[in-house]
């Protein structure tokens, strides 16, 4: 008989905990994902509504599927190299590093700005973005992390995808492949 | 009220009582203060499937800091405390079930046990963070197995609730 007292009562703590907890879901919005698009490079037009064809593979267009693909909005180290060239020259291409503060302090892309998610939920990271690039504005966002699977980079894609910033492109090879393939990085106490 | 059992909620059940309400409050707290934080490390740990169960998994990053605070309180007084001992079990047996499947998986994330603290493991989910959980689930057990002992509410109020101990006040022995 206690037995199933205790029993009652830890299902009604339970009861109680998902009450509490679907009606604080409410009042506080959270982000879980977001819609996958591919990114407008910079210097190139948004492809009109009605094109259907893929036009640049390589960067993860939508083929035509009703549910995008992982691949969409992805970019590789290639095409990522030749952005960070722009990015050098000034264009409006923005670098964002995922990973947690400590890893970009032992090294990030050269210029790369740190963004891990709590940055952006915090509020904090949006301040230092939007120096330089505002939602709307056209620029493209490449966000990274570790690469492989890593989730962090997605995790601040979708909270950047809910503050306004629709172009992003994640780098599907990470800070790991680009410094290995002798790309150009820096640590926190070499930037400037 | 037996000496021994006076012994074992002063020096054993009030410590490990006030010890698990502290780390839980205090888990708890920090994951409501960033529930987005927890939210990427439920979908991360890849347990539910985040296309198909995210209303699930939003109503859990909210759900689940709640049921540590209440379960926390509930310690914290002694009061329904095998209750709350209990479902603290079943929530370290989830996490650690969690923790088992991140690690076999070589997922690489953080743990969000404490927000972005932490506490006693650092870095990604290891082993460490399981031994942790093991070691609260020994002491949430005991608890859910002994009660919350003769400084808790449930002892005030006894077996029939507060009116009835009131009359009826526990036998002392001889």
């Amino acid at each position: 008989m206690a037995d199933c007292a205790v029993l009652t009562r830890t299902l009604a703590i339970i009861g109680v905990a998902a009450i509490a907890g679907g009606v604080h879901s409410l009042v506080v919005p959270v982000h879980i994902a977001r819609e996958k698009t591919a990114p407008i490079l910079p210097g190139e037009d948004p492809a009109p509504e009605t094109n259907t064809e893929p036009t640049r593979p390589d960067v993860g267009e939508t083929t035509g599927d009703t549910a995008p693909s992982e691949s969409v909005g992805k970019i590789d180290l290639k095409l990522a190299e030749q952005l960070h060239q722009k990015f050098e020259a000034g264009e409006p291409v923005v670098f964002l590093d995922a990973r947690n503060k400590d890893e970009y302090d032992h090294g990030h892309i050269v210029g790369a700005l740190s963004m891990p998610h709590t940055r952006v939920s915090g509020g904090d990271g949006l301040d230092e973005l939007a120096i330089y690039a505002s939602p709307g504005d056209g620029g493209l966002i490449v966000v990274y992390c570790t690469g492989g699977d890593c989730e962090a980079s997605e995790d601040t894609a979708v909270l950047l995808d809910a503050a306004g910033y629709k172009n992003i492109a994640i780098m599907a090879d990470g800070y790991d492949d680009w410094a290995a393939a002798g790309l150009p990085t820096e640590t926190s106490e070499d930037a400037p | 009220m037996s000496a021994w059992r006076w012994v074992e909620s002063i020096l054993l059940l009030l410590p490990i009582r006030v010890a698990l309400a502290a780390l839980f409050g205090t888990a708890a707290v920090l994951k409501l203060a960033d529930p987005q934080a927890f939210l990427f490390t439920m979908k991360a740990f890849g347990v539910f499937d985040a296309d198909r169960h995210d209303y699930l998994l939003i109503l859990l990053a909210f759900a689940i800091p709640w049921a540590e605070l209440l379960a926390a309180a509930a310690l914290l007084l002694g009061f329904w405390t095998r209750s709350a001992a209990l479902l603290l079990s079943l929530l370290l047996l989830a996490f650690s079930t969690s923790l088992l499947m991140v690690i076999s998986r070589h997922i690489d994330t953080s743990c969000s046990c404490f927000g972005s603290h932490d506490f006693i493991c650092k870095g990604a989910v290891g082993w460490c963070h399981v031994a942790r959980n093991a070691v609260l689930l020994v002491a949430s057990v005991l608890v859910a197995w002994r009660g919350g002992g003769g400084l808790a509410l449930d002892a005030l109020c006894g077996r029939g609730g507060c009116r009835k101990a009131a009359v009826e006040p526990e036998p002392t022995p001889a």
